[in-house]
């Protein structure tokens, strides 16, 4: 079960780095990704059948390809902005992640997404991470780690 | 006539996609309103007259939907076109919606999307036809 | 105008039916850099180096690019997506919305996806443009 949840985690989170910032995700990690720092990231609290969060930690040198790839400029934007888009890709990552693994039928409520630090020590005795998705962009990196409060998903 | 049009969502950034979608439509546009929640998106309503509304629904301090429903109780903007633009998938939610406001746009989405659904609330040029959708001439590769 | 097999391709049609000028190009691969020779040799070969050249090609041919309409056919996979590994057809398709929004240009329409090759024409008289996949063809 955990398999088919981190499956359907990296398959979100491609979907979205594809659709929405047009990256290209590598199929496997190589050297250079693998060596990546993350040292950006963001994390999105949600409510509904089950809590939790998703975080989302991308490698410093990609923030800047994503924003501008999503707002379609030749340049990057300012930092502000490459962190807002950030956190509206974790917001809609988040957002199809939780019916692509309940269905439609649940009703989920999904906190603003919030900059945290990418050494932030998750220690809430609440922040079990069921499933982590890595993915390599270009020379960097992007994890995505799925938390919920209660172990309802493996059921 | 010049369309004045609300965008409602707390990221800069999908306010800008939305924004630039906007402006490639081939819509003749007047002005464009931004608010970061729905608060701000009531008090636009109060000051300028407004079109068309693209509102996201998860923002802090006042959510889309709470903003909707005041919209629909205050006469003088009761029928104003509103489009949703969420990531919210709930079958139950989106219904809900649907019925408060006159289109759904899921995140993520196309800017053709995002074009078919604002041409269906405004009307006027049909699927296919027409020039091509851009207004920026000179882009960095062609 | 025609192309035909369009399996992991892409067909892109652009008209402007006003000056009656349009192009239709069939592109391979998403980007040059996995190979600047070959794109240079032939830049049509990969959407990121062809795309612009069709265009460029068609203002100086009278076409403007306010009036282009742009379609685009192809961009299946062989097979189911779990097993198509290198997954062209649909990074093709990325990579020309991704060219196509940094310009400024949204789609008229498209029919990507799929498993299905499709052959795809354009006709310059008129600009209608045509798919044909597993024997049907309808107008994009």
């Amino acid at each position: 079960m955990k398999e088919k949840v981190e499956d359907i985690l990296y398959r979100s989170t491609v979907r979205i780095f594809e659709d929405i910032a047009f990256m290209l995700p590598n199929m496997e990690l190589n050297e250079q990704q693998m060596g990546a720092s993350v040292e950006v990231a963001v994390a999105v609290d949600f409510c509904g059948p089950f809590n939790g969060k998703l975080v989302v930690r991308i490698s410093n040198s990609l923030l800047p390809i994503l924003a501008a790839n999503m707002l379609g400029e030749g340049e990057p934007p300012c930092r502000s902005e490459q962190l807002d888009a950030l956190r509206e890709v974790a917001n809609i990552i988040c957002g199809n992640l939780l019916p692509a693994l309940t269905g439609t039928k649940e009703v989920f409520r999904l906190s603003a997404p919030s900059l945290i630090s990418s050494r932030e020590p998750l220690d809430h005795p609440n922040d079990i991470p069921v499933a982590e998705a890595r993915i390599g962009i270009d020379e960097g990196r992007v994890e995505v780690v799925l938390f919920i409060e209660d172990k309802e998903v493996d059921r | 006539m010049a369309l004045n049009i609300l965008v409602v969502d707390d990221s800069s950034v999908m306010r800008s996609i939305i924004i630039k979608t906007l402006h490639l439509c081939g819509l003749p546009l007047g002005e464009i309103y931004q608010a970061v929640n729905g608060l701000e998106g009531l008090q636009a309503l109060e000051e300028n007259w407004i079109d068309l509304a693209l509102v996201d629904i998860n923002m802090p301090v006042m959510d889309g939907e709470e903003m909707i429903e005041k919209i629909r109780r205050k006469p003088d903007i009761a029928d104003l076109p509103i489009i949703v633009i969420s990531t919210e998938s709930s079958r139950k939610r989106v219904e809900a919606l649907r019925r408060k406001c006159d289109g759904f746009v899921h995140k993520p989405f196309t800017p053709e999307e995002l074009r078919k659904a604002i041409m269906k609330v405004i009307g006027g040029l049909n699927e296919g036809e027409g020039g091509g959708y851009t207004l920026q001439v000179n882009g960095p590769d062609f | 105008m025609i192309t035909y097999a369009l399996g992991s391709c892409l067909g892109i049609a652009i008209y402007d039916p006003e000056a009656c000028v349009g192009g239709l190009l069939h592109v391979m691969l998403p980007l040059s850099t996995i190979d600047p020779e070959k794109a240079t040799r032939n830049p049509f070969m990969f959407v990121d180096t062809g795309v612009p050249k069709l265009f460029i090609e068609c203002y100086k041919a009278g076409a403007k690019k306010e009036r282009l309409q742009v379609k685009v056919a192809g961009g299946a996979s062989s097979k189911t997506e779990g097993e198509d590994l290198f997954q062209i057809g649909r990074r093709n398709f990325i990579i020309l919305r991704k060219l196509l929004w940094r310009n400024g240009v949204l789609l008229s329409s498209y029919d990507v996806g799929g498993t299905l090759s499709r052959t795809m024409s354009l006709e310059i008289g008129t600009g209608r443009v045509t798919v044909k996949a597993d024997g049907i063809t309808r107008v994009l």
